[in-house]
């Protein structure tokens, strides 16, 4: 077993006593094959709460967020989101509870527009009917006209550029990641996570990114990250969880939590040096970002 | 080819434009199925006993070979829906193989081996257009609807479908239903047309001829099917004359051909929107024709 | 008493040649993730041909046996070299496989149809082993016998080559990763075809046990094939080609059985109601796991 994990005294990522988490993993296990992906991993992430997944590749980051949304099973630990137990549950139902995902390999629906492709992630505030649709009913002309307006709202609200109708799968690295987020976005969710959103961004887009999260939580929704840029995590995270190798290795605020000796050595290596993280952080902004 | 031969195929070229559009109703919702073949089958001798029996009318006739396709296309969902892809289609065709064996075992019902009459009052032009235009209609307006746009986003990516709260069986079923409803429409309409109807009207060369029309005129827009289907009919007849008894290995060959060359079929959406973004974006390059633009590829190291 | 074994070792005959060709439908499933509808034509080429020497060319039937089967798995290699090849160099996804050999199915159907005619043949009576075997109180026709045999061999052959063999673990890494096979050393192409080859063959074997057992050839032989072999693939999983060969001899003797003691109509019935009830009680097969994608 590993130590047990630390964490600073007042980042919160203690439950309190009262109001539930907005989401709340408890002894989350995973493994495939032989290999352990995640080992009883526990956080707990108040609502309206930027909280930030690191750890170097392969820690088991995108498992956790897998099992989160119902896309794998965990083999032992538990999930709930606002109280509500949704272990087990499959991806559909745990998307109804509010949780709404991105994709670190980017997923979009191959022949889509950029506007379908929102629209499309409108499909739980829909309520037309088949019977509806194919008679062509005046409320189903103003639901369309009405997800029309709000995937356009969305696509500005996240800065994707591109026209409306260009097919999203041709769109820059950038805005199809946006895309992605404008996409989980339509489902209204009260829990929203994201798989690298700025892998492949330069600076000025991941701070975009930033400044996005900052206005969705406003907005009341929490948010949890999987990021690589340090300077982001610090900047925008309020309190992260690092892991390696599938296990916990420090929870709490971020500056505290990078200070750590054995998350330095997992992410650096043994022999630690000023000069080496610098370099290492600016190499971690993302593949695209040179 | 006399002009009546030539109306005769025309009209054969409608009914399988309906089969191809019941295929299509289940492949828009990412399942490959050839139960409306099956659908069809039970629609058309069902609608031949009665009428034989006790003289059921060609309209109600429809009528009950829609509500029946439809009932039948919930049922195979139920119980087909949760497997495999590969089993789910295996499990449909199978269900035509089986039909066939149905049909020439019941001989009270359905004649058996030698088959049975059936009225023809609805072999008319009429009636086949207004059941084209009325399916045609029914999955236009469908397709930006929710169920439509649900139904893309599962096709496209199921598990990501998932995560926008589509729950793929649902839809799935739906598909089932409104592919059943068009096979049984289907059935009765060939049934009209051909007023005899055997164990072999049926079965795997209709579900061969009318997937290969699917596939053809593209599987990923409501006019793909119907084009299809009038290319697929009429191509083997101007071919009979030049191939003899082998036109249906053409219908074979140009199946592998197009799956390998031209996958998404005639009509299709996506392609012309790549180029108009191409035109819209650059001046066309000469040989460029890679048909997908490659993603910027994930770093994962 | 000697009747119900007597037709115990009919239904294992008969059982043992759904087996062998559940076996070649099972390998191409497993191992190279295509459901080959067109599976059925290789077994009705590799009768028909096998037909064709012995009654029209008078060449000797273990010759011709021999011939017909590898008739068969040429067939299977072509069908990969012509349509599953480019497919999987595109990485064209699930459905393109099943269509690309639909259309396989096609091709071979209608030229089978052609060549063969409407009406089923019979072998000519002098040049076929016909004499029963007195085995105890059984008698065991050289059919049967042989279509025992073939399964008890190509079962052992089959399982050694892909548990046991250089070739299986070549196998195993082509179909979970091409490319990363072809990186540590396989030739992952000629694999392939090696697969493709011994799926289809296996399955003429089968055809001609098949026109054998029933001295009937017909362009429709492979079509029931198909349906038992699905039936057993499905019933007993293709993970483990002994799952699909054991579930293959079991619907042999229960049809051959139901037909003596219930009724000779009730035969395909009782398959499919197997098969039915199979695929809504346990969707993920007797055996257990049946995924072959994951998400
Ligand atoms: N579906 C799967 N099947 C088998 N192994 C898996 C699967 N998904 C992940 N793994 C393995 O689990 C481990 C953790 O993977 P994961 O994707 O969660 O890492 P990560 O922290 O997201 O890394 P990265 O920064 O590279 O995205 C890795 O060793 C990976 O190979
Ligand atoms: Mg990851």
């Amino acid at each position: 077993m590993s130590s047990p994990t630390r964490s600073a005294p007042d980042a919160g990522v203690v439950p309190d006593a009262g109001a539930p988490s907005a989401v709340s993993i408890v002894d989350l296990t995973k493994s495939f094959g032989g290999l352990k992906a995640v080992s009883e991993v526990t956080i707990q992430v108040p609502t309206r709460r930027i909280h930030g997944i690191l750890g170097p590749n392969g820690a088991g980051k995108t498992t956790v967020l897998n099992m989160v949304s119902g896309f794998i099973q965990p083999d032992k630990g538990s999930i709930s989101v606002f109280g509500d137990e949704v272990t087990g549950l499959s991806p559909h139902q745990i998307a109804r509870h509010g949780v709404a995902r991105t994709y670190q390999n980017i997923r979009l629906f191959a022949g889509m527009t950029v506007l379908e492709t929102v629209a499309a992630g409108a499909y739980l505030k829909r309520s037309s009917t088949i019977p509806g649709a194919i008679f062509f009913s005046p409320s189903e002309r103003r639901e369309r006209r009405e997800v029309r307006d709000r995937a356009t709202d969305l696509l500005r609200q996240v800065g994707v550029r591109a026209e409306p109708d260009a097919l999203a799968e041709t769109l820059s690295y950038g805005d199809q990641r946006r895309v992605e987020i404008a996409r989980a976005l339509a489902t209204e969710p009260r829990v929203l996570l994201l798989d690298e959103p700025t892998a492949g961004m330069n600076d000025a887009e991941s701070h975009e990114i930033g400044e996005l999260l900052l206005e969705l939580r406003g907005s009341g929704l929490t948010l949890i990250l999987i990021e690589h840029n340090m300077r982001l995590v610090e900047e925008f995270c309020e309190s992260v969880s690092v892991m390696n190798s599938g296990a916990m290795l420090a929870q709490g605020a971020p500056s505290w939590c990078l200070e750590q000796d054995d998350v330095k050595e997992a992410y650096f290596g043994k022999r630690s040096d000023a000069a080496r993280i610098a370099t290492l952080r600016r190499a971690r902004r993302g593949p695209g970002g040179s | 080819m006399s002009t009546t031969a030539w109306i005769t195929t025309l009209q054969f070229a409608g009914v399988n434009a309906l089969f191809a559009l019941s295929i299509y109703a289940t492949l828009w919702t990412g399942v490959l199925s050839l139960a409306p073949i099956f659908f069809g089958a039970v629609g058309a001798f069902t609608f031949g006993y009665l009428a034989g029996t006790v003289g059921l009318s060609p309209f109600l006739g429809l009528v009950l070979g829609v509500v029946l396709g439809a009932a039948l296309g919930a049922l195979t969902a139920a119980l087909v829906i949760r497997l495999d892809s590969h089993y789910l289609a295996m499990a449909t065709i199978a269900m035509v193989l089986i039909g066939r064996v149905l049909v020439v075992n019941l001989t009270e019902l359905t004649g058996g081996a030698a088959g049975t009459l059936v009225p023809g009052e609805l072999g008319t032009w009429l009636w086949l257009i207004g059941c084209l235009v009325v399916a045609g209609y029914v999955l236009a307006r469908l397709a930006k609807s929710r169920f439509g746009m649900a139904a893309d986003a599962v096709r496209e990516d199921a598990a990501v479908a998932q995560t926008l709260g589509i729950s793929p069986r649902r839809i799935q079923l739906v598909g089932f239903v409104i592919s059943g409803a068009f096979g049984g429409a289907a059935g009765v309409m060939q049934a009209s047309f051909l007023q005899y109807i055997g164990p072999d009207t049926f079965y795997t060369h209709l579900g061969f001829v009318t997937l290969a029309a699917v596939v053809l005129g593209g599987a990923f827009h409501w006019a793909g099917p119907i084009v299809g289907a009038i290319v697929f009919t009429i191509l083997p007849e101007l071919l009979k004359d030049v191939m003899g008894e082998y036109d249906r290995v053409v219908t074979g060959v140009l199946l592998v051909v197009i799956i390998i060359f031209v996958p998404r079929g005639l009509v299709d959406l996506r392609r012309v929107r790549l180029l108009r973004a191409r035109s819209r974006q650059d001046p066309p390059r000469a040989g460029d024709d890679s048909a997908r633009p490659t993603a910027p590829q994930e770093v994962t190291a | 008493m000697e009747l119900l074994a007597q037709q115990l070792v009919n239904g294992i005959a008969l059982g043992s040649v759904y087996a062998l060709f559940a076996i070649g439908f099972a390998l191409i499933l497993a191992r190279m993730g295509i459901l080959n509808v067109a599976h059925g034509t290789f077994a009705t080429w590799g009768a028909l041909s096998s037909y064709w020497l012995v009654a029209e060319r008078g060449v000797d039937f273990w010759i011709a046996a021999l011939v017909g089967i590898a008739f068969a798995g040429l067939l299977g290699v072509l069908s990969d070299v012509l349509a599953f090849a480019p497919l999987r160099k595109r990485n064209a996804g699930m459905f393109a496989p099943i269509i690309a050999s639909i259309g396989i199915w096609i091709v071979l159907l209608s030229m089978a149809e052609a060549f063969a005619g409407p009406t089923t043949k019979s072998y000519p009576v002098a040049a076929v082993p016909a004499t029963p075997i007195q085995i105890g109180g059984l008698i065991v026709l050289p059919a049967h016998l042989m279509s025992i045999a073939a399964l008890v061999i190509v079962v052992t052959v089959v399982h050694l080559l892909l548990n046991r063999s250089r070739f299986g673990s070549a196998v195993r890494a082509v179909s979970v990763d091409p490319r990363s096979a072809t990186i540590v050393g396989v030739d992952a192409r000629r694999t392939l075809l090696a697969v493709a080859f011994l799926a289809a063959a296996i399955a003429g074997l089968a055809g001609v046990l098949a026109a054998f057992s029933d001295n009937n050839v017909s362009f429709g032989l492979g079509e029931a094939l198909l349906l038992k072999g699905f039936a057993a693939v499905v019933v007993g999983g293709y993970g483990d080609i002994r799952g699909a060969a054991a579930v293959g001899v079991a619907i042999g003797v229960l049809e051959v059985l139901s037909s003596q003691y219930i009724s000779s109509g009730f035969r395909d019935a009782i398959t499919f109601g197997v098969l039915l009830f199979v695929l809504v009680v346990r969707p993920q097969g007797i055996f257990g796991e049946r995924q072959l994608v994951r998400a």
